[in-house]
């Protein structure tokens, strides 16, 4: 039998060109944690001290508290097609920011990123890790 | 006499069956959609297919007449339209003379 003939169709779905995106890394903040996930249980200011980070160097304290929320890590979220903090939906990282740097070993490697606070618009800048993720992290693309 | 051009798939692209789905994907540097995914419908994989091997247009007319129901003009109409917008993407080109 035959089938119905349809117009012939292409969808294309482009892609933005991020490799940060494509390769599905978290990242997770090393102001109130260890950098690799673990919260350190209480929220800090940014360390108006630091300056530098694995390679990178100039990096701009935000005068803001960090909490559990980056110390748990962002990861990119395929529903949303964004970045989004874990434990706190509203915070989005803005992908632009991201930047990843030299290898600290364990598979992780040297971050730094922005993200922004939902509710009230604050630019939260964070420095620590990135990790290709593993498929076990909740937000796994 | 001129004969009708034929054409074929550029070598830009692949087709491939991701869990039921017909996808192309760009491999060729120059595909003008390198930064995309293809999600064909059911004709339009058919007429990837068809062009596998050099073909007229009317050719695959009579290919797709073979395998669907429809109004023949439309179809031709159609399979036409495809054809021009393939090449214009550089999924397909004119295949050289046998």
């Amino acid at each position: 039998m035959k089938k119905t003939w349809q117009a012939p169709r292409i969808l294309v779905q482009e892609f933005e060109a991020n490799e940060y995106v494509a390769a599905c890394y978290s990242l997770y903040c090393a102001i109130a944690g260890d950098g690799k996930g673990k919260y350190n249980g209480a929220i800090v200011p940014f360390d108006h001290n630091k300056r530098n980070w694995g390679n990178f160097s100039e990096i701009e304290a935000d005068g803001l508290w960090h909490g559990e929320a980056c110390a748990k890590g962002a990861s990119y979220s395929q529903e949303l097609g964004l970045f989004y903090e874990v434990s706190k939906p509203a915070s989005k990282v803005d992908s632009s920011t991201i930047k990843i740097g030299n290898n600290a070993g364990d598979g992780y490697q040297y971050a730094t990123w922005v993200s922004i606070n939902g509710s009230n618009g604050d630019r939260y800048t964070h420095y620590g890790y990135a990790k290709a993720d593993d498929g076990s992290h909740p937000n796994h693309s | 006499m001129m004969s009708e051009p034929r054409y074929q798939l550029s070598g830009q692209y692949l087709l491939r069956d991701i869990a039921g789905e017909a996808v192309i994907i760009p491999i060729g540097e120059n595909a003008p959609a390198g930064n995309a995914l293809l999600e064909p419908n059911d004709t339009a994989a058919f007429l990837w297919h068809t062009f596998e091997q050099p073909r007229t247009a009317e050719q695959a007319v009579q290919l797709a007449m073979n395998e669907y129901e429809g109004d023949e003009a439309m179809i031709r109409a159609q399979v036409c339209g495809f054809v021009q917008a393939a090449l214009e993407c550089q999924i397909l080109k004119e295949a050289d003379e046998a």
